[in-house]
Formats: structure tokens, C-alpha cells, sequence
């Protein structure tokens, strides 16, 4: 197996440099390829984890990360979090979870779901691309380039519509995305080029919103995907919100009123159960305290109560692995490592069911928080040409098929192939001088398409013919991100035929260009406020320092070592800098703040001068040297 | 040509450019993927087929542990992960080409698919088929058909009382489905292979029996795996 070797002089990168990025419904990280290894970056506080929480303060700023999560309880309506449940879905989608979330949902559009702030309205994209575009700088800050092209990881589960919004989140933010990795799969890149293991691996990833099960087949630098299984709508946030509905339940009993907002209160007990949660990965029991204006709440709960709780939601993740192992045609023996992804796999209950499921203690040596940001940057290095030898080979999670007569479905890709693949189907009319064919795709299992997840509808044009006489040859291409697209070929007029396509859950290009365009004035927006921000905050440390010396300057002019009308211009441009302070113009902040600066050089000189003086008079050269090195050179 | 065969042309993709010259700098190919002159990837799917993707000829008996890393050493080769700097006309050559290998390996690994794509092959991709029940089991999945509507109709008790015998019958076809599968891989395809290894290409009086042969079993199989389906079902 070949060894990834370092760049000779690795330091200079002609090409634009590649990101990975694992962005998560609870937490999003940024690596990149250093001198052969991964590496996370992380943020000015030492932290590589960034919440995927976006804050929109009622001025028109946008807040993400920790900055963001601060403003979880004083304002939940404001501050979107887990919005990855809400990629690629429609309103329908979401209308179980909706009473859990603060933030509102927009009842008017139905099939890509929006987030109601203020007049505006968000869709998931958009949020989420807010997330990456402060990963986006961070990775800037840390490696000093600009960073456009970046690897995104998804849930292997993830279906076409949410493969699609992960994209469009990118485009979004400025980033190319080069590739869309599976979580599974990128972890396991990451432990496999840790562990240069060969065999069979499973690996299971519970995060927090999303569970994913694949088993990988690693031989020679391929990892080769047997199959993979999951749920999109199972994760660490179902077990904090179990946990939750049971304080509620328990608070409201117990107190005649809480004095605080319902969406307050969610959020407070929400996070409140979420740390109970981690606190009794090691702790046998725990003291669930909810901070409330008229003294906290507090409840003893101890590990067993809380594993008999979210049994039920651990017990659903074993079934898709079952489901797994027989795609792969593998039993739990012929499993050599099992690999534990994502924080939620941390909860005891979570590995020991684990454990017994596949006869075998999980590995548990990487970060499970850190392993799939290290693997999309593997990947991206894989791409970038930086690391050689590896190759991933990855399989759709969903079989993709057509809609027929009568509402079947016709099976054209089974799930868990490899990818790319495609198939093709040839398509005629039925009706003299048809001049389009309908296609409706689906992904999904089952027999009849209306119990299958609608993708997209493909209107396949063509030149007028006889009934039954055009030779419509449709390629269907899923390729290595897992996302399908659509060709066709009109074989009697030789000819490519034109198709537009309406995708089920997803932007169309026209709304995705729009959505990139009004974030980057957003972005320019965002630079301007900052520089303006800088700026006025130096005016007034250079005004509030110029004003101190005054006095002294108006003594100058009395005893004739300064001029009048030097006094008279220091004064003007001061006044001018005040008054520019107002405006929203930075560069006219910077402008009279440079003028001042020069006006104020000559009393600089005299006051450095005076204080030298006082410095040396009557002292020793030792003591005057530590008087004049106290005093620093005054401020102007 | 009928309506079928041209059908089959399109899918053989003998209706499109026949060339082989290399799309780049239009040197004379031939069955090269890589074009030996300015090393730009080929298209696979002109005169391609599953077998001569993986470099195999046209024989039913393939030891799938060598199949294994030949179609790794091509998935580098093809894979579009490997082509990101390339021009976007090179990167969807890859793409097809990765397509069409995965394709190749997926059916090439299974005896069955891999039978049932050479009578493609031979014969071209066949409409609408309705599988006809083994005439020797035509009693036999009669009375399965029958225990089943009584299982489904019976309650709890007579349920329990039935399962035995479906469980019988599930073995007894499950035996014949193992042995029609063996009669396929270990008569049939040596069969097979001894006429492509004779000194003359096979003619078609020649294949046809043994074509017929694969189709007949391949066909069994699909109608029995169906019945046994709804058997494991019930007794689920």
C-alpha cells in the first residue's frame, strides 16, 4: 500500500488550495492537507468546532458559531440552529419537528422550506452557506490564501434534493465544491490512512441529526463501499428532545408559572437536557439544572433512567445496519473493525448496543467529533493530487427510478452501486406530434412512485413525429457525488434534445445565481460595516488623546515655542474628525484622522521634548532614563 | 430492421460515431484508452462491452478473485476523481467510462447476471418477458400457491399449524433453485467455454442450444426466486 509522501517544498502550492469541510447539524469543521497529514483548523480561541448555529440580530447582522449560540435563550426566534434537518426538504417534509424548532417556518412555500426573520425569508441553503463562509475565512486566516474550492461531506442516506442544497449552500458562500463526500466514507478514509488497516469496516456515524451505517471493503489504498444504510431523521437531537419533553412535562406540573417566553423555555430546558446528556457519559447521575429568573429548576437523573429514555431511538439504528450487512452480503463475523463517527456515539448506551451488535468492541481512537473533516481533507487531497495511491469508491444509497403507467415504479439504478453509473432507457410517443416526453423521477424502494421521495420531472423536448416513431434515448448519470443528471439523445433527428428539468425539493439555477449574488453584496456589506466599525473606533482613541493635550499646547503657544495658528489647525482638524465620525464613509474617517495626525506632529515634538526635560531635571541619568522610558512617546 | 434490433443498435451504440481516432489531437487510437500520443483518456463505449472493459474474453467461467483487482487497477485509471485538473471534455469521458466499468463489474460478478448479459449480447435485449413457471414444478408451485392463500386467509393457531409445511416447501424449492444454479454455472458455462476455445469462432447453430439452454434456467430462476420470495415473506 502505497505511503502518501509530503510535497518536495510543500510550502509553495501552485494550485488553488482545497479545503475539507464537514459541515454538521450540530457542529461544522475545516481541515486541510498539511505535509502529508490532515489537519483541522482552528478558530482564534484554539477551537476547531464551529456551531452550525447562524444568529440574524435584529440590525441586519449575522452571527455564526459561538458567537451565535450566545443568543440561544434571550432571542431562540433569531437563532437558527440544526437547520441540515431542513436541506432539501419541503414543508411537508418538516411538519412534525416544526413545534420543536423557536425559529418560524414560512407556511407559503411548500416545496423548499423558508425561515421566517424579520421581512425576510431563508432557506436552508442560505443559512447553512453562512456557516461555511465563516469556515471559508477561518481556513484563509489560518493558511494566508484565498480558499474558493472545497470538499462538503453529507450523510451517505442524504438524497439527491439534499446532496443538491449541500451544493447550492457552497455556491452560495463562494466555494467551488469540488466533491460531495459521504460522512461514513470520509471517516473512514481518515482512520484508514491513519491505521493503513486492510479488511472489512463498518462504519456507524451517529451525529446530531442524521444516523448513517456503511460497510467499506479497504484493500490496497480503495476503499471500496459494499453498501450503505441510515436515517435521515435520527440523531443526538432526538435524545436531548425526549429528555426535554419529560423536564417540561415535570417543570409544569411543578411550578404554577414560568415567567419567561414558551420559545425561551424550549430552548433553556432543550440545552439543558443536551448537557445532562454529556455529563452522563461519565457520570452515573447528574443534576439537570434549568436557570429561571425566579430561582432553578433542578432534578436528580441518573444514567439508567436516562438509557431507558432514548432506548427506543438507539434500538432504530440497528435495523438499517442489519439491512446493511445483508446488502454487503457480510455477517457481523467477516466485520473486522467497526469505527465509531459522530459526537452522539459517545452516549454508553449508544457503544454498547454497538458492541453487541457486531460481537466486538468499536474503535474508538479518533475524535469522532474531528474524524469526517479530516477525511473530506484527505479527499480533497486525493483530488488536489497532493495524496496519491487512495482511491474512494463509493455507492448510491437509494435506488433511482421512473415513474410509469399507473403509478409504478421501474427500478433503472438499485441502491448501493457503485458509483458513477447510469442506465438508459429509450422513450418514443404516443400521440402524433408530441413534441415532449414526460419523465418523473424518484428514489426510494418502494413499488408504487408516490411512496418514493419525487426528485425531479424531466421535460424532454423533441421535433414533431409520427406516434411511436422517435427513438428517445435517455441516459440517466448519477455521478461520484451521488447526484443524478439527465441527458437525452433524439436518435432519428440525430440530435441532443433539450431538457428542463423541475427539481422536487431543490432551487432552480435562476434562484441558486440569485441567492450568490445577493451574498456576496451581503459579504461586501458585512466588510464595509467592519472597516467602518475599525475605523471609528481609532477616531476616537486619536481624538480623546489629542484633546488631553490640549492644555498643554495652549501653554506652548503662551510661552512661545508653538504658533497660534498651529493651535488654531490642530483645533479645525479635530473638529473635522468629530464630525466625520457620523458619516458612514470609512475612508473619509481615515482621511481626517491622517490630517490631524499631521497638523498635531509639531506638538507631538514639544510635548515628547517637555517630557524629557522634567525627566532629566534634578535626577540621576539612571532615574531619568526610567522616567522617560515609563513615559511612552505620547499618543497622536 | 425491426423495431427491436433498432432499438439494439442505439443501445449498442454502433448508431453514433464509429471512429477511433482520439478527440483531442485525432491520432488513430484504435482500442487504446489512453490516446498514445497526447495520453488523453478514450471513450470505452463504442465497441465495448462488459468483457472487453475488463480486458476478458467472452467466457462464462471468471474467477471473481482475479476480477476483483482488475477492476480496481481500472477504477484508478477511469475514476473522475483522478481527472479534476483535466479539461471538462476529458472529465465526462471519465465519468461514461467510470460508469460503464462499474456497470461491467457489477454484472461480470454475479454468475447470473453474467449469464443473462451474454444472451444480450447474442441475442439483444429482450422486451416485455414473461417468465414461465419449470414445467416439471408446475404441480408443485401449484400447491404452494394454494398453502399460501390459506396461510394468509388462516388465523393465529392455523397459521402455526401450517408453517411446517411451508417451511418444507420453502427447502425442497430452494434445493431445486440451488440445482438448476449449478446445472447453469458448472454445465452450461463449461459448455460455453469449450466453444469459444475451439480453433473457429462458434457458429450460431452451435450457440443456440446452449443459448437456449441459459435462457430457459435463467428464466426458472426468476419465476422461482419470486415464489420463493413470497414464501421467506410469509414466514416472516
Amino acid at each position: 500500500m502505497k505511503i502518501p509522501l509530503p510535497l518536495a517544498g510543500a510550502s509553495q502550492h501552485k494550485e488553488p488550495r482545497v479545503v475539507g469541510i464537514d459541515l454538521g447539524t450540530t457542529n461544522s469543521l475545516v481541515a486541510y492537507m498539511k505535509n502529508g497529514q490532515p489537519r483541522v483548523i482552528p478558530g482564534a480561541d484554539g477551537d476547531p468546532i464551529v456551531p452550525s448555529i447562524v444568529y440574524f440580530a435584529p440590525d441586519g447582522e449575522i452571527q455564526v458559531g459561538k458567537e451565535a449560540r450566545a443568543h440561544l435563550f434571550e432571542s431562540p426566534e433569531r437563532t437558527v440552529y440544526s437547520v441540515k434537518r431542513l436541506m432539501g426538504r419541503g414543508l411537508d417534509d418538516v411538519q412534525g419537528e416544526r413545534e420543536h424548532f423557536a425559529y418560524q417556518l414560512s407556511d407559503e412555500f411548500r416545496e423548499v422550506v423558508r425561515i421566517k426573520m424579520d421581512d425576510r425569508l431563508y432557506t436552508a441553503p442560505e443559512v447553512s452557506a453562512h456557516v461555511l463562509r465563516a469556515l471559508k475565512a477561518r481556513a484563509e486566516a489560518q493558511l494566508g490564501e484565498t480558499v474558493d474550492q472545497a470538499v462538503i461531506t453529507v450523510p451517505a442516506y442524504f438524497n439527491d434534493s439534499q446532496r443538491q442544497a449541500t451544493r447550492d449552500a457552497g455556491r452560495i458562500a463562494g466555494l467551488e465544491v469540488l466533491r460531495i463526500v459521504n460522512e461514513p466514507t470520509a471517516a473512514c478514509l481518515a482512520y484508514g490512512l491513519e491505521q493503513r488497516r486492510e479488511g472489512t469496516v463498518a462504519v456507524y456515524d451517529l451525529g446530531g441529526g442524521t444516523f448513517d451505517i456503511s460497510i467499506l471493503k479497504l484493500r490496497d489504498g480503495i476503499f471500496e463501499v459494499q453498501s450503505t444504510n441510515g436515517d435521515t431523521r435520527l440523531g443526538g437531537d432526538d435524545m436531548d428532545r425526549v429528555l426535554a419533553e419529560v423536564l417540561a412535562t415535570e417543570l409544569r406540573s411543578g411550578r404554577s408559572g414560568v415567567s419567561i417566553p414558551q420559545a425561551e423555555l424550549t430552548e433553556r430546558l432543550r440545552i439543558a437536557a443536551e448537557e445532562a446528556k454529556k455529563a452522563l457519559t461519565d457520570a452515573e447521575t447528574t443534576t439537570v439544572r434549568v436557570e429561571l429568573p425566579d430561582g432553578d429548576w433542578t432534578r436528580e437523573l441518573s444514567r439508567s433512567e436516562f438509557e431507558q429514555l432514548i432506548a427506543p431511538i438507539v434500538e432504530r439504528t440497528l435495523e438499517p445496519c442489519r439491512q446493511a450487512l445483508e446488502d454487503a452480503g457480510v455477517s457481523t463475523v467477516e466485520i473486522d473493525e467497526v469505527v465509531l463517527v459522530g459526537g452522539s456515539t459517545r452516549v454508553p448506551l449508544v457503544r454498547d448496543r454497538v458492541a453487541r451488535l457486531f460481537a466486538k468492541t468499536p474503535h474508538c481512537d479518533l475524535d469522532p467529533d474531528e474524524v469526517v473533516a479530516l477525511g473530506a481533507a484527505v479527499q480533497a487531497g486525493i483530488l488536489s493530487g497532493d495524496v496519491e495511491g487512495f482511491l474512494l469508491l463509493d455507492v448510491n444509497p437509494l435506488s433511482l427510478g421512473i415513474e410509469t403507467y399507473g403509478g409504478a415504479v421501474e427500478k433503472l439504478i438499485a441502491r448501493n452501486s457503485t458509483i458513477p453509473t447510469s442506465a438508459r432507457n429509450v422513450f418514443t410517443t404516443g400521440v402524433e406530434g408530441q413534441q415532449a416526453v414526460a419523465i418523473h423521477v424518484v428514489q426510494g424502494e418502494r413499488e408504487l412512485a408516490a411512496d418514493n421521495r419525487s426528485l425531479a420531472r424531466f421535460n424532454v423536448h423533441l421535433p414533431p413525429m409520427p406516434a411511436g416513431f422517435p427513438r428517445l434515448e435517455v441516459t440517466f448519470l448519477v455521478d461520484e457525488n451521488g447526484i443524478l443528471s439527465v441527458s437525452a439523445y433524439e436518435h432519428r433527428s440525430q440530435a441532443e434534445a433539450r431538457i428542463e428539468i423541475r427539481p422536487s425539493y431543490g432551487l432552480t439555477d435562476d434562484e441558486v445565481e440569485r441567492m450568490v449574488i445577493e451574498s456576496f453584496e451581503h459579504a461586501e456589506s458585512d466588510l464595509r460595516t467592519r472597516q467602518l466599525v475599525e475605523a471609528r473606533v481609532e477616531a476616537d482613541q486619536v481624538i480623546k488623546a489629542t484633546e488631553k493635550q490640549l492644555p498643554a499646547a495652549e501653554t506652548f503657544v503662551r510661552t512661545g515655542l508653538m504658533p497660534q495658528s498651529d493651535l488654531d489647525r490642530i483645533r479645525r482638524t479635530l473638529a473635522e474628525l468629530a464630525g466625520s465620525v457620523a458619516s458612514e464613509d470609512h475612508h473619509l474617517i481615515r482621511d481626517r484622522i491622517e490630517t490631524l495626525d499631521a497638523a498635531s506632529r509639531g506638538l507631538a515634538a514639544l510635548v515628547m521634548d517637555k517630557a524629557v526635560k522634567e525627566a532629566i531635571e534634578g535626577r540621576t541619568l539612571e532615574e531619568a532614563e526610567q522616567t522617560i522610558r515609563g513615559e511612552e512617546a505620547p499618543e497622536v | 430492421m425491426t423495431e427491436q434490433e433498432a432499438t439494439n443498435a442505439v443501445l449498442a451504440g454502433t448508431a453514433r460515431e464509429g471512429h477511433s481516432l482520439c478527440w483531442h489531437c485525432k491520432t488513430d487510437v484504435g482500442d487504446d484508452p489512453l490516446c498514445p500520443h497526447c495520453v488523453k483518456l478514450q471513450p470505452l463505449g463504442k465497441q465495448s462491452d462488459y468483457f472487453t472493459v475488463m480486458g476478458l474474453p467472452r467466457k462464462l467461467s471468471i474467477d471473481t478473485r482475479v476480477l476483483e483487482p482488475v477492476f480496481h487497477a481500472l477504477s484508478r485509471r477511469f475514476h473522475p476523481d483522478m481527472y479534476r485538473m483535466a479539461a471538462p471534455r476529458e472529465r465526462m469521458i471519465a465519468l461514461e467510462n467510470s460508469a460503464l466499468l462499474n456497470q461491467a463489474y457489477r454484472t461480470l460478478r454475479d454468475p447470473f447476471d453474467r449469464a443473462a448479459y451474454l444472451l444480450e449480447l447474442e441475442r439483444g435485449r429482450e422486451g416485455d418477458r414473461r417468465d414461465s413457471p419449470p414445467q416439471d414444478l408446475f404441480e408443485e408451485i401449484l400447491e404452494v400457491q394454494e398453502l399460501l392463500g390459506d396461510y394468509r386467509l388462516a388465523d393465529g393457531s392455523e397459521r402455526e399449524s401450517l408453517r411446517p409445511q411451508l417451511n418444507q416447501k420453502r427447502e425442497a424449492l430452494q434445493a431445486e433453485q440451488d440445482e438448476r444454479g449449478r446445472d447453469l454455472t458448472e454445465r452450461l458455462f463449461k459448455q460455453w467455454d469449450q466453444l469459444q476455445e475451439q480453433s473457429q469462432p462458434p457458429t450460431t447453430e452451435q450457440k443456440a442450444p446452449l443459448l437456449d439452454a441459459m435462457r430457459r434456467i435463467i428464466g426458472e430462476r426468476a419465476y422461482l426466486r419470486r415464489v420463493l420470495n413470497s414464501l421467506v415473506e410469509a414466514l416472516r
